[in-house]
């Protein structure tokens, strides 16, 4: 990344950040961009970056909307019209909050909204797959029991076997019950 | 004889986690922007406080400049005033 420095010396480099309500139509918001752009433009502003985040939910609500529109502008601009431009934007519709900072030294163009939409992404992934590891561990548990069980089971079973009635006991049986000599 | 136990010779005491160093020195990071949500939400509290430098370790400089972006992002609507 390339840190950014004015043209000449009695400009300066400003961030300029737009939250639009997201109730309004395409068309309104269009209008809203222009009219936020033309401010810059008619003072002479030179227009370096513009990042458009997208719709995303407010942590608190704002005029009755918990949801809006980010727009990022770097202008630059001489500071003396700053002033009018942040009354200018205070007076315009749709416009829920705004902020113009004057950027520092070291200051770089980073398209904010991707980075989040990118770290969203990661995160969820992240989650899929420690859920996925603690199912395969609840399955290798619940194996491990299992195999306990019948091992278990087998031991106990062992002994019983041996007490189960053999072929030849079976048979003599009959052979006494067949008896007709027995008077039964 | 009965011995005298001071409170000043008790167990020892466990390890300043002020001690650890600052995050953001580690990285080489300049400035801290408003718009950086995922390393914002590290730095703040359940509550949305912003989480003092003696459990982060943040250093003075970049405590401020934390202090100023975490302003800007609540003022924005990203980060809450108050949970």
């Amino acid at each position: 990344m390339k840190t950014i420095t004015p043209t000449s010396q009695e400009n300066r480099i400003y961030e300029c950040t737009v939250l639009m309500s997201s109730s309004v139509s395409d068309k309104e918001f269009s209008e809203c961009v222009k009219n936020t752009e033309g401010f810059f433009t008619e003072k002479g502003g030179k227009q370096i970056a513009k990042h458009e985040w997208g719709k995303r939910g407010l942590a608190y609500d704002i005029k009755g909307q918990s949801e809006g529109r980010y727009t990022v502008y770097v202008y630059e601009i001489r500071p003396d019209y700053i002033k009018e431009i942040d009354n200018s934007m205070r007076l315009e519709k749709n416009v829920l909050r705004h902020m113009i900072i004057a950027t520092p030294p070291e200051f770089e163009i980073i398209d904010w909204g991707k980075w989040f939409k990118e770290w969203l992404e990661k995160r969820d992934e992240e989650k899929e797959r420690k859920e996925e590891e603690d199912r395969e561990e609840e399955k290798k548990k619940i194996i491990k029991k299992v195999s306990k069980k019948a091992s278990v089971e087998k031991t106990e079973k062992k002994p019983e076997a041996k007490s189960e009635p053999t072929p030849d006991i079976e048979n003599k049986l009959e052979e006494i019950i067949s008896d007709e000599d027995l008077n039964l | 004889m009965q011995k005298v136990i001071s409170p000043f010779t008790g167990p020892k005491q466990k390890k300043a986690p002020g001690s650890r160093p600052c995050p953001f020195c580690k990285g080489n990071i300049l400035g801290i922007s408003w718009a950086d949500y995922p390393t914002l939400k590290n730095f703040t509290d359940y509550f949305g406080n912003i989480k003092k430098r003696y459990y982060t370790g943040a250093c003075l400089k970049h405590q401020k400049s934390l202090h100023k972006a975490v302003e800007r992002a609540r003022f924005m609507g990203l980060i809450a005033f108050r949970k």
